[in-house]
């Protein structure tokens, strides 16, 4: 079986696999017999959030791989349906919602995580006096005393969970460079005890305001924080542990020291190993009382989360914390220990609502417009090349059918999940000048071939070999392209990349299992063989005086090719046919018009203009080049 | 139209006809330097027109309304945000564009439901986009990582490729050439710019390169065997194979211009303004660009680039040496014997040097193919 063959077979195997392949997906599988559309053309929400690094250190892509988790966590937990979640271009988490974002979600998704473990001061009421902060005179000196924390969150207790360790002997003083132990009541300064009675827990806005200059203050100063619920303030001492020394936290179930479930759940969590020792010594302490209360506060985002009383202290950097929350609150405690235990910080870099309407204008649009594109293609490589844009047109059809059957295979495949976007639509429109371009490069080295004097089966085998080359070249190029945009971008660039790739590997099937085959194919019927006037490779149109040689060890004579009868030959007679005899004499026309242009050199070798060289000045190059080349 | 194209195109392929690309490469490279030079000029009188994108703002677009009047829009606006000018544009036949200063999540809604009933369309036809601060750094850093990584990238696989670091190096100028060229243009017309035109102004780089690829492919195999023969010099060889796949250059150009503009004439004329027009624009303007930097670019750098090979330049030299009797003899129509000698000869008469053509022509064809084995042994020697 010849090479043609073999590649013709492959080709329809792939077809068919394809189109199989989409078929049983449809009937079996639920699959979308299209490729899904992206929001830009599908109407919905796009949020996409930046990463930046908390200390300056690099992002990596674990980190970023986690935080995607837990945003997916959170928003699922508000039930938005088909929300997809990615990490694209390093550094940006793109948020793909159909439909409208409702504000919950919305919010959830700008929650951002900066998290500290410190110790509670105090905890009062969450009405704020409402004087401003820099006034002076002290405010009410009576709430630094409260102890007993009633509400919510510190009902939360906390315990160690290796609590029959002996080596509980905490360290005198706390550690680093504090001037006191960040649980002592000296951090209550006259200024704090300021800011704890102005501020305003209670309203929204006061709330808000609170927040904002919690999430500013440093990690060794003090800070008043209101709970999330907006029923308590605390008044929280410096830093103890920062969010990044939570290695994990996961969800159990509560059970009573006989073991049995209490029906509620507890947040276990772990510290690293550098962390371990300072929290450690911060329950010791609070539990033995040295604390101005027993409780600590995990502060994230400038909110108090959770701020449970210490029952035993933790001296093995794993703690547990329960206050009868169920199932669902424990799990969203602990993913907010964990996202604030990543060193990274989000922020809502774009945030795009697009209406179903739009979308599906300008996907009609974007599909218009290749259709005419496609059209005058077809049309245009119709009078270059003539009968030959059969082989064009075909092979613009096969490609269009396997870039359909590979989208939709890889945007039903769930881990791929590609969309097709509008940049998209633009990559494959412009797919079809590429490929277009692998057959302009393959005809036009046929034709040099036969320029050449080869025969046309001989050309189209020679071609070839130096065509294969250049397009492999030059689909590796936009290979390069499409990798590099699309593991650099995001959004839109990305889907355009991947279209890109995606095209550019089909047009070398397209080429290597489809065009050429067929043009071999062809070459060896009467009509392409024997280079028909509309065949598109007629050597007296290509300049050839007549083909010396016509391929399979033939020669052709002169007369032959022009119809005089000889008498073996099989072939039809042809007479001098428009186009030859236009091309016979457009070849006479210009040996008289060279021979012209000769003696215009001659007379003249410089004055020649580009604009007029190209229709037709000089021809004979060698005649000037000497001289301007040295 | 076709008969005459062939006939260019055969021509040009037998060299009849040649455009003195490499002979006045330095008209061509005066010409883009010049044009560089006007628009570089004219882009610093007008700055870049960012889109909101890049600038960071919010934007509205409200479809389907049945008035296209930007003072509704603007009434609205003022009444929300009594500080801020919103620009306001009708994008193709019924759809407004408001673009304003970044707003909070929850003013975003606001705004867009008032605009809606404004212009009285139902709140789902209208869009927003909202773009923060940290964006437009983020996507221009992007895009300049992807432009140094793409053309780093690029050049060794053309080295490669090329087994010839020079042809690569005239192939990125002649890209960089064409980058500038388009980025020029943007900024003296002050078309927006947009994501969609950096996923143009991307493309441009691989269609740039894909041209110029073609026509060195063509160099590569013209100068093959280039030191055993003594009737042509290298820049004459390129100056061949130039105008041998312009003809293709120019097709690829068209084939390449139809579908770009069927996008971008209904991204203009129908849509108004959007992904489909940003990027067909940078396309349409790159791929013009690209295709006169493959033609008039590319190869007269390589000739600059190479011609100080020593073996090259031994070579020329022989060349015009074993020249130079004939021209003082016969003048500058004989000057060049050889190849083109033959093909001027075969064509002042064509019909009665059928029978002497024929064989010389089936000589060069078989002659071509030896050439082709001798030289890929000895690739390295005309490379290195």
């Amino acid at each position: 079986m010849p090479a043609r063959r073999i590649a013709l077979t492959a080709l329809a195997v792939l077809i068919l696999l394809l189109g199989g392949g989409i078929g049983a997906g449809v009937w079996k599988g639920g699959w979308n017999p299209a490729p899904n559309l992206a929001l830009d053309l599908e109407g919905g929400t796009q949020v996409i959030l930046t990463a930046q690094s908390r200390d300056g250190s690099a992002i990596d892509s674990a980190a970023m791989e986690q935080a995607r988790q837990i945003i997916s966590q959170r928003v699922n937990a508000l039930g938005v349906a088909e929300t997809e979640i990615s990490v694209q271009g390093g550094t940006n988490i793109v948020i793909d919602v159909p439909g409208e974002l409702s504000q919950e979600t919305s919010d959830a998704l700008r929650q951002t995580a900066a998290m500290s473990f410190r110790p509670v001061l105090g905890v009062v009421a969450p009405q704020g006096s409402g004087e401003a902060l820099p006034s002076d005179g002290g405010g009410d000196p009576g709430t630094e005393e409260t102890s007993a924390p009633p509400a919510d969150p510190s009902q939360q207790l906390f315990s160690g969970m290796v609590s029959d360790d002996s080596s509980l002997a905490p360290p005198a003083t706390g550690e680093g460079d504090l001037p006191y132990p960040a649980w002592s009541m000296d951090w209550l300064t006259p200024d704090m005890q300021m800011e704890l009675a102005a501020a305003e827990c209670s309203t929204p806005e006061g709330q808000q305001a609170q927040q904002e200059r919690a999430s500013n203050a440093l990690p060794d100063e003090p800070v008043v924080a209101c709970d999330p619920a907006g029923t308590q303030k605390f008044l929280l001492g410096p830093e103890v542990v920062a969010g990044a020394g939570i290695a994990d936290a996961g969800v159990a179930a509560d059970v009573t020291p006989t073991g049995q479930s209490t029906g509620f759940y507890v947040v276990n969590m772990q510290f690293t190993p550098e962390t371990a020792d300072d929290f450690s010594t911060l329950s010791s302490a609070l539990y033995n009382g040295e604390g101005a209360t027993a409780a600590f506060g995990v502060v994230l985002d400038g909110m108090v989360i959770t701020a449970p009383t210490v029952q035993e202290p933790s001296p093995g950097g794993e703690a547990s914390i329960s206050g009868n929350f169920s199932q669902e609150e424990a799990g969203q405690l602990a993913d907010q220990l964990r996202f604030g235990a990543l060193p990274l910080e989000f922020e809502v870099a774009s945030e795009q609502q697009i209406s179903a309407t739009l979308g599906t204008d300008q996907l009609q649009m974007g599909l218009i417009a290749g259709l005419i594109g496609l059209g005058l293609v077809v049309l245009y490589a119709f009078l270059q090349y003539r009968a030959l844009s059969i082989v064009t047109t075909s092979s613009l059809l096969v490609m269009g059918l396997l870039t359909y059957g590979v989208l939709t295979v890889l945007s039903n495949i769930p881990e791929i999940g590609y969309r097709l976007s509008l940049a998209g639509v633009v990559g494959l429109v412009l797919a079809v000048a590429f490929t277009a371009d692998s057959f302009i490069v393959y005809f036009e080295r046929v034709r040099d071939e036969i320029r050449d004097g080869r025969g046309i089966v001989a050309a189209v085998d020679h071609g070839w070999d130096r065509a294969k080359r250049t397009i492999l070249a030059s689909d590796s190029v936009n290979l390069i392209a499409a990798v590099v945009l699309y593991l650099l971008s995001t959004g839109g660039v990305r889907g355009f990349a991947f279209v890109l790739g995606v095209t550019t590997l089909l047009d070398l099937v397209v080429v290597f299992l489809f065009t050429h085959p067929i043009l071999q194919v062809l070459s060896r019927t009467r009509f392409f063989g024997k280079g028909h006037p509309w065949s598109g490779l007629d050597p007296a149109m290509l300049g050839r005086k007549m083909p010396a040689y016509a391929g399979r060890g033939r020669v052709r004579s002169l007369p032959e090719r022009r119809g005089a009868t000889v008498a073996d030959d099989e072939e039809p007679l042809v007479r001098e046919s428009l186009a030859e005899r236009k091309a016979r004499l457009a070849r006479e026309a210009a040996a008289q018009e060279d021979a012209a242009a000769l003696q215009d050199a001659a007379a003249e070798p410089d004055g020649d203009s580009p604009a007029a060289e190209r229709t037709d000045a000089v021809t004979d190059d060698s005649a000037t080049a000497p001289e301007e080349d040295r | 139209m076709t008969a005459t194209f062939s006939q260019l195109g055969n021509d040009l392929h037998a060299g009849r006809r040649a455009v003195p690309i490499v002979r006045r490469r330095r008209t061509w490279y005066l010409i883009s330097v010049a044009v560089l030079l006007v628009l570089a000029a004219g882009s610093l009188l007008r700055g870049p027109n960012l889109g909101i994108e890049f600038t960071g703002g919010s934007e509205f677009q409200v479809a389907g309304v049945s008035e296209t009047d930007s003072a509704i829009g603007r009434d609205v606006v003022r009444e929300h945000l009594p500080e801020n000018e919103p620009k306001i544009t009708v994008l193709g036949a019924d759809t407004m564009r408001v673009q304003t200063e970044q707003l909070e999540s929850a003013q975003t809604t606001e705004l867009a439901t008032d605009l809606a009933a404004a212009y009285g369309v139902d709140p789902s036809a209208v869009s927003t986009s909202y773009v923060g601060p940290v964006w437009s750094t983020n996507i221009t850093d992007q895009m300049l990582r992807g432009v140094v990584v793409f053309l780093l990238l690029v050049a060794v696989t053309m080295a490669l490729y090329f087994r010839n670091v020079k042809s690569s190096a005239a192939a990125m100028i002649a890209l960089i050439h064409d980058m500038l060229l388009t980025v020029g243009v943007y900024l003296v017309i002050g078309f927006e710019i947009t994501p969609g035109t950096v996923i143009g102004f991307l493309t441009i780089m691989g269609y740039s390169l894909y041209d110029t690829i073609v026509v060195f492919d063509k160099v590569r195999e013209n100068t093959d065997g280039l030191a055993a023969q003594r009737t042509a010099t290298f820049a004459e060889r390129v100056e061949r194979a130039a105008n041998q796949t312009l003809m293709r250059s120019l097709n690829t150009s068209v084939v390449a211009l139809l579908p770009v503009g069927s996008i971008l004439a209904i991204g203009v004329f129908l849509l108004g303004a959007g992904t489909l027009k940003d990027i067909s624009l940078a396309l349409f303007v790159g791929i013009l660009a690209g295709t006169y930097s493959s033609i008039f670019l590319a190869p007269g750098l390589l000739v600059d680039l190479r011609a100080r090979e020593p073996e090259i330049r031994r070579h020329t030299e022989s060349v015009e040496a074993a020249r130079r009797p004939a021209s003082t003899d016969t003048g500058t129509v004989t000057a060049g014997a050889g190849a083109q000698a033959d093909d001027t000869a075969k064509h002042v008469d064509p019909e009665d040097e059928q029978a002497k053509d024929d064989g010389p022509e089936d000589r060069g064809a078989v002659d071509h193919d030896a050439e082709h084995t001798a030289d890929d042994e000895e690739d390295g020697d005309d490379r290195s």
